[in-house]
Order: structure tokens, then sequence, then C-alpha cells
């Protein structure tokens, strides 16, 4: 009788503390599915197509980068107004680049920087195509041409198709997801806290506001896979675009492998805390994905300042193509998000940095040795 | 024996439960209670109500100057009614973040400050005497910028428009119609805080209707909306394509060389965000209870690591660099360098993300209006 007792009471014991914790934990453990897919009443309840369309958009940018085709009004016009597309769903979709750059609600609109994207744009068209074929020098732009490759470079020696796509991988990609969808700006925005526990819909859909929320930051990365529900996407992303998700795959197939599961682990269990009312859990999942993230802009940073040094004599084109990688890497990492709410780089040191990055052609060893061992410090590489 | 184990029961449940409030209690216990009416107070007594009767003493003097232009339209009483707008408008600037009370139920900023104006319909509303200007269509046709297109826009320089009061009766008429529009709003407003007063300074709760909810949120609203977006974001097209020169507030004044006020206008509404902020009635006067007092409680008693109440007032002083920075005529400094005005926009919105995610979840008060996102 006594051991019996005492057995029940062992039993009430975990009850107790599950009611100690906090409001928001009512059910406590979740479990997370072994694919990103989540159902209500048997439908799903996943949707990025806008993220999917804003991926194929900056695709067709970086192509238009890429021709001396394009007037300034229609690299514009793809920018800020999303149409004047190839792909005429594009068109229709009624979404943007230009909207979601330099735009994440944490830190709200960053005016200055995002004319930094704008400019890119309309200096190629300015300039660039203008010299389309004249030999590019300090302060000339033209085709600077080596024994690897051929490009076009503006009159400061920017390949500017690669300054702006790597740019938006941070700008845009990480950015939405770290900043603006994973953050409590958009996750806890309004009512979406009480609409998500009392299972309250986003108006005709199938999803409460905050699941979409979620997976709006879930497309931002995996938006260009052809199935985003299969079982090895954690392990194998395809790397498929021109942003976040090919360099992504790149990080996790050198610099750290791991890495695409952890943060793909931490998306799906993410989810289902959204689904289990544990924000707790979620906002846990939320940190170890913009950490993780962040570090992909990191790596490509100074591996591409390193690069451009240990290319710049036998193959200088190659060299300069790298260093523009770098420069939209560094600009990137102003929207990286150390897991406190800030990024690993602010704003002005970021803007310090591409100072000294401004003219390729009179850059300094010195300076990007400086940069690649502050971010190898700043991230604990 | 069974009693016992109830008992036992009961005391190791009340442990449980006990070690369960007991963490919030102490929470509580450990944190002085921070005087929210006096903060209420003072923005009542020593700001609110002396900037409305200021407000109010340049709205009667806009009215004078107005009826004596529209009795004999001429340089000096035209003169007389730029200036008099003028001091309007900056009065202004003092007043507009206060949208709570008789003054959100009137819609009152709406009415005061809707930019740009409706040309178009204003014109039309001319030629129909229209009297009645209470239709929403209606708020981007009356007020400050209404009377901005009546006194400087509805031709290309003084002496036409002189020329066209003196021509046509009717514009004289929808400029009176303005200008009582103005006169009695401010009334109803300045009114009716002899009697919200005492509700105001003692509606210190913490829910969504509370007066220091709803006064905190429209103090975070109008610093995000009517001073960074409105003044800056819009002209400089941080919320659009390209740069729109003609949303600049004061448009008209500038567009004719009349006088450039636009920057004028923003730096007296910093200076007014500024002045709340800290608590003072003037530049001069001393800091009273305040949004900054409360956040340097919250920061005495270690709850917050930062000390966003200095923070915010160092990066007021910043953005006032970069707006004195800008060109006095805004049409010209968006049309010309409009990266300065970028800079100012940024030197807000620093302070935006200060205010309203900083101090917001610091005082714990929920946001009341959420951005629109599309996805």
């Amino acid at each position: 009788m006594k051991i019996k007792y005492f057995k029940l009471l062992l039993l009430a014991l975990p009850l107790l503390f599950i009611s100690c914790s906090d409001d928001d934990d009512e059910n406590n453990v979740v479990i997370a599915p072994d694919t990103y897919e989540f159902t209500r009443d048997g439908a799903s309840t996943v949707s990025f197509s806008g993220q999917t369309a804003r991926l194929n958009m900056a695709d067709e940018i970086y192509q238009a980068l890429n021709t001396n085709t394009f007037t300034k009004a229609q690299l514009l016009e793809m920018f800020n107004d999303g149409t004047g597309f190839s792909d005429a769903s594009l068109n229709s979709s009624g979404k943007q680049v230009g909207s979601k750059t330099a735009s994440g609600c944490s830190h709200g609109p960053l005016a200055s920087t995002k004319a930094r994207y704008t400019s890119m744009l309309e200096d190629f068209a300015d300039n660039v195509i203008p010299a389309w074929t004249a030999t590019a020098a300090n302060g000339q732009a033209g085709l600077l041409t080596d024994s690897a490759r051929s490009i076009n470079v503006n009159a400061n020696g920017w390949e500017v198709d690669q300054t702006f796509i790597k740019g938006i991988i941070g700008g845009m990609c990480v950015d939405q997801i770290v900043n603006n969808y994973l953050d409590a700006c958009q996750l806890d925005s309004g009512t979406r806290r009480a609409d998500n526990d009392n299972g309250i819909l986003a108006s005709g859909k199938n999803y409460t506001d905050m699941e979409h929320k979620w997976d709006e930051a879930f497309g931002y990365l995996y938006g260009q896979e052809a199935d985003a529900t299969r079982a090895d996407l954690g392990t194998s992303p395809t790397g498929n675009g021109t942003t976040l998700n090919k360099y992504f795959k790149k990080i996790n197939d050198s610099n750290e492998p791991g890495l695409a599961s952890t943060v793909f682990d931490a998306f799906k269990l993410g989810r289902a805390a959204i689904v289990a009312g544990n924000y707790d859990v979620r906002d846990a999942q939320a940190n170890i994905i913009k950490i993780n993230l962040s570090k992909v802009v990191g790596y490509k940073a100074i591996d591409y300042l390193e690069s451009y040094m240990s290319k710049k004599t036998a193959t200088p084109a190659d060299a300069i193509h790298a260093l523009s990688e770098g420069y939209g890497f560094i600009l990137s990492l102003m929207f990286t998000n150390d897991g406190t709410g800030s990024p690993y780089f602010s704003e002005a040191e970021v803007n310090s940095m591409l100072s000294k990055l401004s003219n390729f052609w009179t850059v300094q060893d010195s300076d990007l040795t400086q940069m690649a061992n502050d971010i190898r410090g700043r991230f604990n590489f | 024996m069974k009693t016992l184990k109830i008992l036992i029961s009961i005391s190791i449940l009340s442990i449980f439960i006990i070690s369960c409030s007991s963490s919030s209690d102490d929470e509580q216990s450990t944190i002085p209670e921070f005087d929210r009416s006096a903060v209420l107070s003072n923005y009542a007594d020593n700001i609110i109500v002396p900037r409305l009767n200021n407000f109010k003493s340049s709205v009667d003097y806009l009215k004078e100057s107005g009826d004596a232009f529209i009795d004999s339209p001429d340089i000096t009483t035209y003169t007389e009614l730029h200036n008099s707008w003028l001091e309007a408008y900056i009065n202004w600037q003092y007043v507009e973040m206060f949208n709570i009370g008789k003054a959100e139920e009137i819609m009152f900023f709406s009415k005061t400050n809707t930019y740009p104006v409706n040309e178009g319909r204003i014109q039309e509303n001319i030629n129909n005497e229209k009297t009645n200007l209470s239709n929403p269509n209606d708020w981007s046709c009356q007020g400050l910028p209404g009377l901005d297109y009546m006194i400087h826009g509805i031709a290309n320089s003084e002496n036409e428009i002189i020329n066209q009061y003196i021509q046509n009766p009717l514009n004289g008429k929808y400029l009176k119609v303005v200008l009582d529009e103005l006169n009695n709003n401010t009334d109803l407003v300045l009114n009716d805080w002899s009697t919200y007063r005492n509700t105001f300074v003692n509606s210190v709760e913490n829910t969504a209707t509370s007066a220091f909810n709803m006064l905190t949120n429209d103090f975070v609203y109008y610093f995000e909306k009517g001073l960074r977006t409105n003044k800056i974001g819009i002209p400089s097209g941080v919320f659009s394509n390209n740069p729109l020169s003609t949303k600049v507030e004061a448009y008209y004044s500038s567009k004719n060389g009349i006088e450039d006020v636009s920057r004028d206008l923003i730096e007296n509404a910093l200076n007014a965000v500024d002045l709340v902020f800290q608590g003072k009635s003037s530049n001069q006067s001393p800091a009273g209870p305040s949004f900054k007092t409360y956040l340097d409680f919250i920061k005495a008693n270690n709850v917050s690591a930062d000390d966003i109440g200095s923070i915010v007032v160092n990066k007021i002083q910043t953005a006032n660099q970069k707006i004195l920075d800008l060109n006095k005529n805004f049409i010209n400094q968006v049309e010309n360098d409009n990266s300065k005005m970028l800079t100012a926009f940024d030197a807000l919105q620093t302070i935006v993300v200060n205010l309203k995610t900083d101090m917001l979840s610091l005082f714990n008060v929920a946001v009341d209006y959420t951005d629109a996102d599309g996805d």
C-alpha cells in the first residue's frame, strides 16, 4: 500500500514540473517529423511559392547581368517591380526582390544599403554595357581576360553580376530568414501568437500566420528544391539556383560537413514546435538556423578574399571574379544574426570594410588579410 | 495514517506550487513599481495641454490672417497669411503625435496633416462650394497641407496666387471653409482635455486601451510613420521604386519659391519627439517623468543591460545632424542628392528599432499596430 502510494506520487511528479514551466509550453514534448511535411485535416499547411518566385527572379537578374542586352529601365523593373522576366509566371506573381532587400523587420528598411543594390544595376547599364568590349583598366569599365576566364567589370574593377548576386544572398535570402521571418517581429507580430494557440487560420488559408511565416523562412533556403518534402533534403541539398542554397551546399560539402542537416533539423523541429505551441523550442531552433546560415556568409567571405590573393598573379581576371564574390559576401555580413539579434558585423563595420574594397585596382592585400582574420575571429572559425 | 499521507502529499504539492509561483513573485517584488501615472501627469500638464494651447493660438492667428486676406487680398495680407500658416505648421509638429482621446475620435491628425493633397478634388471642392469636409476623401483636401495648396499652390507665384483670390471669390470661400474646419477641430480636441485629463493620468493599467499603452504606441507609431515615413521615407523613395519629390511635406511653398520649410518642419518634429521622450516642456526646462526616466528606472533595476534611454537621446542628436545636412528645400534635395535623404532615413530608422523593439518590450507594452507585409 505504501509503495503503491509513492509510485503514484512519482508518476505525478513530471506533471507538476510541466505545470511549472511557461504558459507557452503547455505541449512540452515536440517531436519533429522525418520530412518537412505538415498537414491540417489531411491537407498540407506548407506554402512558400512567393519565396520560390523571388529566388527565380534573382536568378534571372543575375543572368541579365551576364549579357549586354538589357537597358537600365529593364534591370530596375525586374528588381523593383518584379516584372519584365522571361518566365511569365514571375511577372504575374506580384512579388519583388527589391522590396525584400535590406528590409528585415528586426532592423527595418536600410535605405542607404539598399541603394547599393540599385546603384550596381544602374552602373552596369550606364557604364559596363557601353564598354562591353573595351579593355578594362583602373577607371575604365571593360573586359578583363586571362587563361581561366573573361569578365566584364565596371570602372572600379567589380564584376557586377557577382557583387550583386552575392549581396542578395545576404541582403534578401539570409536577411529575410534570420532578421525577418524567424524573428519575433514577424512570428509574434500582432495577434499571431494567440491565433496560433487558438488555431485561428489566416484568411482563406489552411495555415496559421505563424506557421506560414516559418515556412516563408524555409522557402528562402529551400524554395528552388524540386521536392522539398524528400527525406534526404537535410543531408543533400541540391544547391539549385544562384543564391543561398548554392553556397549552403558548398559549405556543407567543404568547410563544415553536417551544417545542412543541422539547419534542416532545426527548421523541422521549429515548425513542429509551432504546431505544438511550444515557443521556447521554436526560438531555440530559430537561433540554430540564424547562427548556421550566418556562418555560410562568413565562410564564403573569407574564402573569396583569400582566393583573390592566391590567384591574382597567375590569373588576374579569375582573381577579380573571386574578389567580386567576396565583395558581395562582405556586404552580406551585415545581414547575419548571431542568435542574440545582432549581426556578426554591423552595418557601420561592413561599410568600413566595403570602403577599403571600393576600387579593386588599388585594393591592398594587407586590408584583405586583416578582413579575413577579423571575420574568422568574429565567427570563431 | 491516511490523513497523514494526504497531508504529506498536499505539502509536497504545495512545494511545487510555491516553487512555481514564487519565481514570478520574486521578479515583481525585487523591482519596485514605476509610477506610470507620474509620466502621464507630466505629459498632460506640462507638454500636451500647453502644446495644444500653443497650437490653438497659432490657429487663431492663422484664421484671423486668413479672414483679412480674403477680405482684401494683397501682398501684405498674403505675407501675413503665409507667416501664420508656417507658425501653425511648426506648432502642429508638437501635437501630431498625441492621437488620443478626442483627437483620435475625430481623426484630428488625418484631417490636419494628410499629404500630398488631392489637387483635383480641392479644385472640385472650390467649384462646388463644398463646406462639409468630413468625408475621409476630403482629408487630403484640408488641414495644413490643404492650406499649403490654397496659399502657395493654386498658381505659380505670389502675385498670380493673389490674383486668383481677387478674380475668383470661390477660392476665398474654400480657404475659409478649410480654416474654419481646422479651427473647430482644434477647439474640440483642446476643450476635451479639461475633462479627459483626469481619466488620462489615471489610466495606467497594462491593457491595450489604457492611456499609457495607447500614448506609448501613438508615440512610437508617430515616430515611425508620421515622422520617418511621411517626411523622409516616402519622398526619398524608400517605400517605392523611385524618389517622389512631390510628396514632401509643405510641397507647394517650396515648389513655387515662397519659402523652403520642409526641413524646418521635420527639425521641429524631431525636437518635439526629443522633448516628450525626456519629459521636458521646453529645451530649457529640466527633464521630468517620461519614457526616458521609465527606461532609466528599468535599467537601474538591472532588467536590461543596454541603456536604451541614453542611446535614444544620442541617436536623436545624430539624426538631427543628418537632417541639418539636408537642403531646406526637400524637393531639390530629393531630385539632386537623394542619398542624403536616405542617410537621414537610416538615422531615424535605427531609433525606430530602439523604440518599437526595445522600449516597448521593456515596458511590456504590446504593439497595437502591424505593418502590412506580403509573402
